[in-house]
């Protein structure tokens, strides 16, 4: 039994890692990981200010920001291009003393996505059901693997993004903002201005952890 | 040349300049101004994440139409006149997030409730050494407060000839627009200042509270420095904007009372937690909401207690107000004045009675008293929750606001703003120092 707890009012980097974490704890093996784990992991990033620290304590992980000086193993990286292609590898330090727990750590802040970015895409229709915002169709183009995923049916709204599968699965597991990734070219949509502005908080929402 | 002006939900005015030709032409409707003007944030970045159904779907127009009444020449330019106006759609209906609309509405109910209400702004501000231009080639950083950054004392008269020849300027520009300004301080924090304009309704108090901090910052332009309405741009105490209210009825002080000045205390008690979003609206308007910095952290009231939210001076009935002391300086009149009047007639409908005033210090206290939100989520969330506030200011408006709230945590988080910085940040004086 995984129980995963956020800082009350903590900055966003802490709520899009406690998605994350609660991503891995539906996979049954992540879970069992998760309800080994004891130790501080500490999580910075190298181009801003953003920190965070997880606590894990078998079974209960509570994520708070900042980072711990403390902290049993501490992987310093580049938030803004995580698991983007050609990202700067990140640093972890701590990791020879307690290898297990960076191991185990590694695994369950990068949880497998099955069925690749057109998985991610299904997970989270099936997650956004029912939330307002959402178009009645969403299409999603795959523009370096090929292939095309279509959600919800004909209606008065619709949304289409366009990405390579890195980006993709970044956007539609939370990794990445929406807003940010068509301002900066990593996805491109054909929607309307009312329906992209409110899709954009429905993943937003999703990005920010809210179950 | 006319200039047509209102303010965004964050402040800034925004408007057109026009010939006299178009400007006759385009009343009464007003100009039209594309309605995302209302829905970008201080840096310009379209906000994106919700959507009003006030908008139109692709970057349309709406009014921004001239309230006639609020004619004024522009002091320093000959032959400008200038009006303030409100935002409407283009099929005429008011636009529900319009802060001007808003306050208006607001004033109108309590005059159904048979009330008028008087109000005036004490508008607190920072002037710098700095001009404006040597300001942004510092990007806002290390600039010197008007007088050096030394500690001192407040109300300081010693130093009046650094600061006269600004206020002086700002002053003769109020007179020429016609506003009544009463009186002027040096604060307490170095080169802080505050200036108090003369009691008026409502609307007429924000429409010369936006003017008057266009007066500061065109005299403090005028004579090399530059003025900014930040909540806390320096380390030492920040500025507030509190704001004096009183009710009346028929001519009479209605505060003499007895009952009402209660019910209105208690409906301000009963929607301070909501309302700190709008009182104090950026990510450094916490910064000034701190313990034993003449500033309220709680939801109290006390007379003649300047440590509480709301401070009752009832010493003579015919002056007898309530001070409002929660909102920062860097928050919208328009919509302070519209949510300290939306708690207050909560009150008088509600018959609401305040819990007891507190006499003590309403600082350092132990856990187990409320206090108000400290950050701008936490504050949002309590708007959000808000039922009074929600049925007064509009589901629209409060929905919008309340995002746009989020919005900002989100850029400064995702910009590179450091929450456990100590001093304020250089995200905080790149997207606040100039336009709040």
């Amino acid at each position: 039994m995984v129980t995963i707890t956020l800082e009350e009012h903590g900055p966003p980097i802490v709520h899009i890692l406690g998605g994350t974490l609660r991503r891995a704890s539906t996979q049954p093996k992540l879970a069992r990981t998760m309800e080994r784990l004891n130790g501080r992991v500490a999580l910075k990033s190298t181009t801003d200010p953003q920190a965070v620290t997880i606590a894990f304590a078998k079974g209960a992980v509570h994520v708070a920001h900042g980072a711990d000086p403390a902290a049993d193993v501490t992987i310093s990286v580049d938030l803004n291009t995580m698991g983007r292609p050609g990202a700067p590898k990140p640093k972890v330090k701590g990791a020879a003393r307690h290898l297990g727990f960076a191991l185990g750590v590694s695994k369950v802040l990068d949880p497998p996505t099955p069925g690749g970015w057109a998985g991610a895409v299904d997970e989270f229709w099936a997650w956004a059901d029912g939330r307002a915002g959402l178009p009645d169709q969403l299409r999603v183009v795959c523009t370096d693997e090929g292939g095309e995923t279509l959600c919800g049916s004909p209606g008065t709204t619709s949304v289409e993004v366009h990405g390579p599968a890195w980006a993709l699965l970044g956007v539609f597991t939370g990794g990445d903002h929406l807003g940010a990734a068509i301002l900066e070219h990593r996805v491109q949509v054909v929607a309307d201005f009312p329906a992209l502005s409110r899709f954009v908080g429905v993943i937003s929402q999703l990005l920010l952890g809210r179950t | 040349m006319v200039r047509i002006e209102g303010t965004t939900l964050d402040g800034p005015l925004v408007g057109k300049h026009v010939s006299p030709e178009k400007f006759a032409q385009c009343l009464p409707e007003g100009v039209c101004l594309a309605d995302f003007v209302l829905a970008m944030d201080l840096a310009g970045t379209p906000q994106l994440g919700w959507w009003g159904e006030w908008r139109q779907a692709a970057l349309g127009d709406m009014y921004l139409r001239p309230d006639l009444t609020t004619e004024t020449p522009v002091p320093d330019v000959p032959g400008v006149v200038s009006y303030l106006g409100t935002f409407a759609a283009v099929d005429g209906t008011p636009i529900p997030v319009c802060p001007r609309s808003l306050l208006q509405r607001q004033q109108a109910r309590l005059a159904t409730l048979g009330y008028e209400a008087k109000t005036a702004f004490e508008l607190e501000f920072f002037v710098v050494e700095e001009s404006l231009r040597e300001a942004h080639e510092q990007k806002f950083k290390g600039l010197t407060p008007l007088g050096g950054d030394a500690h001192k004392m407040a109300y300081l008269t010693q130093r009046s000839s650094q600061f006269l020849p600004i206020l002086r300027s700002a002053t003769e520009r109020l007179e020429a627009m016609g506003i009544p300004w009463e009186a002027f301080n040096d604060e307490a924090a170095p080169g802080q200042f505050e200036l108090n304009l003369a009691p008026a309704d409502p609307v007429t108090t924000a429409d010369r509270t936006v003017r008057a901090k266009r007066a500061l910052r065109d005299a403090a332009y005028e004579h090399g420095h530059a003025v900014t309405f930040m909540a806390r741009p320096f380390p030492i105490y920040g500025s507030g904007l509190h704001l004096h209210l009183s009710l009346w009825r028929d001519g009479s002080p209605a505060f003499a009372e007895g009952d009402l000045i209660r019910h209105w205390v208690a409906g301000s008690l009963a929607t301070a937690t909501g309302a700190t979003s709008i009182y104090t609206p950026t990510i450094n308007s916490f910064r000034r909401q701190v313990d034993f910095a003449a500033v309220p952290t709680t939801p109290t009231w006390g007379e003649e207690n300047k440590g509480a939210a709301f401070r009752t001076i009832t010493r003579s009935g015919a002056l007898a107000r309530v001070e409002h002391r929660i909102a920062s300086a860097d928050a919208n009149p328009y919509l302070v004045l519209a949510t300290v009047l939306a708690g207050g007639m909560a009150g008088l409908e509600e018959k609401l009675e305040p819990p007891a005033p507190v006499a003590h210090l309403p600082w350092g206290l132990p856990e187990g008293y409320a206090r108000l939100p400290t950050s701008i989520t936490a504050a949002a969330e309590a708007l959000a929750a808000d039922t009074r506030l929600r049925a007064a200011l509009g589901d629209e408006f409060v929905d919008h606001w309340v995002e746009s709230r989020k919005w900002e945590w989100l850029m400064f988080h995702s910009e590179g703003g450091d929450p456990d910085a100590a001093a304020v940040t250089d995200w905080e004086l790149q997207r606040y120092f100039e336009w709040v």
